[in-house]
């Protein structure tokens, strides 16, 4: 990832006291940062409160950063990390009616907002779609949802995953596989409509 | 292969995971297998859906917010390490009266030992002679001015007794 070349650089400047480096750093990843958060936790309060956390951690760990790890690998690492925390944090009785709310206002708002050409219709399709997968990947065990998001809308390598994870490639590949049976299960219903 | 092994496999198949041998021989059972052939439809159908899940849009004033947040906190953790350092320091106040005057009685009463000690010290150990001398000194040194003091009151009859006594010799 040629992007995070320019990370190390911005973060050794912030790390030599330009703070407007770190502004910098949040400006370039606060979208990637807020999917993260938002498609592990599912709540959108929540995912922005966790999003800051790990930008304020940034800013607190400045001084642990070393160019020779891989930015992404620290980087995300945090993420994870904040993520597990959070969920682990969590009350288990969440209101989820709330947030499916706003979801769909969000979503919508976002779709109509990016494609206009979108007929209301697929617009519609496209949101009841969005909310399944958000069902169907809610489902998945804290670690496989975690390696799903990194696999595949992150898209960092077996490698990659099994650093930040703090597991064997072999064990990634494991995490994957259960996952995608357990996607596969809760999408069922959906494709044998 | 059977269709346990090739279910097995479907994963790494899709992902692209699987050496060519066994990717022919996973291709040519789902050839012949409806069954492993819908499955890995199903598996590969769910897995492209997870592109149409859409994260809303983070509001704009995201990084203000944060560096206000970040500004603030620091603010904060520099404002309660003062309250904390003066707290510490009042705590210690009554503790360092209470010492204070406990040395001080310790002192009072340390001294008034010692002054004891030392009165019968003196009492008991040393020698007679140098009291006493010195009481004689005392002694001798009053008397001295007794008379002196005699000699100034009776200085007008004494010079008047010699004036007299010069004009007998006179005559």
């Amino acid at each position: 990832m040629e992007i995070f070349d320019e990370d190390i650089q911005l973060m050794l400047r912030f790390q030599n006291g330009e703070e407007h480096c770190f502004e910098k750093l949040v400006e370039r990843h606060r979208d990637r940062v807020f999917n993260i958060t938002y498609r592990y936790l599912g709540n959108y309060q929540e995912a922005e409160d966790t999003a800051q956390e790990i930008f304020i951690k940034i800013y607190n760990a400045r001084n642990t950063y070393k160019p020779e790890a891989k930015f992404t690998t620290w980087f995300y690492t945090i993420c994870k990390n904040a993520c597990l925390n959070k969920l682990r944090n969590k009350k288990p009785a969440t209101v989820s009616i709330d947030s499916t709310i706003e979801l769909q206002e969000n979503t919508v708002a976002s779709q109509i907002k990016d494609s206009q050409a979108q007929s209301p219709l697929d617009s519609m399709l496209n949101n009841e779609k969005s909310l399944i997968v958000k069902k169907a990947i809610d489902s998945l065990l804290p670690n496989q949802k975690m390696t799903v998001i990194l696999c595949r809308y992150d898209h960092l390598s077996y490698e990659e995953i099994a650093k930040v994870m703090g597991c064997s490639v072999k064990a990634v590949k494991s995490l994957l596989h259960r996952a995608m049976i357990n996607l596969k299960e809760n999408l069922a219903d959906y494709f044998n409509k | 292969m059977n269709c346990r092994k090739v279910k097995k496999l479907l994963v790494p198949l899709l992902e692209g995971d699987l050496s060519k041998k066994n990717k022919e021989k996973v291709e040519s059972h789902i050839n012949v297998c409806i069954h492993c052939q819908k499955e890995r439809e199903l598996l590969s159908k769910s897995w492209q859906m997870l592109d149409s899940y859409v994260t809303p849009k983070l509001k704009d004033n995201f990084t203000a917010n944060l560096m206000q947040k970040i500004h603030s906190e620091h603010a904060k953790i520099v404002k309660v390490t003062y309250k904390s350092a003066q707290f510490r320091f009042w705590r210690l106040v009554p503790v360092l009266a209470s010492f204070l005057i406990m040395l001080f009685a310790g002192s009072l009463i340390w001294k008034k030992r010692m002054n004891k000690e030392l009165i019968s010290k003196i009492a008991n150990n040393a020698p007679q002679e140098v009291v006493t001398t010195v009481k004689d000194e005392d002694i001798i040194r009053d008397l001295d001015l007794y008379e002196s003091v005699d000699l100034i009151k009776n200085y007008k009859l004494v010079s008047e007794l010699e004036v007299i006594e010069n004009l007998n010799n006179q005559f």
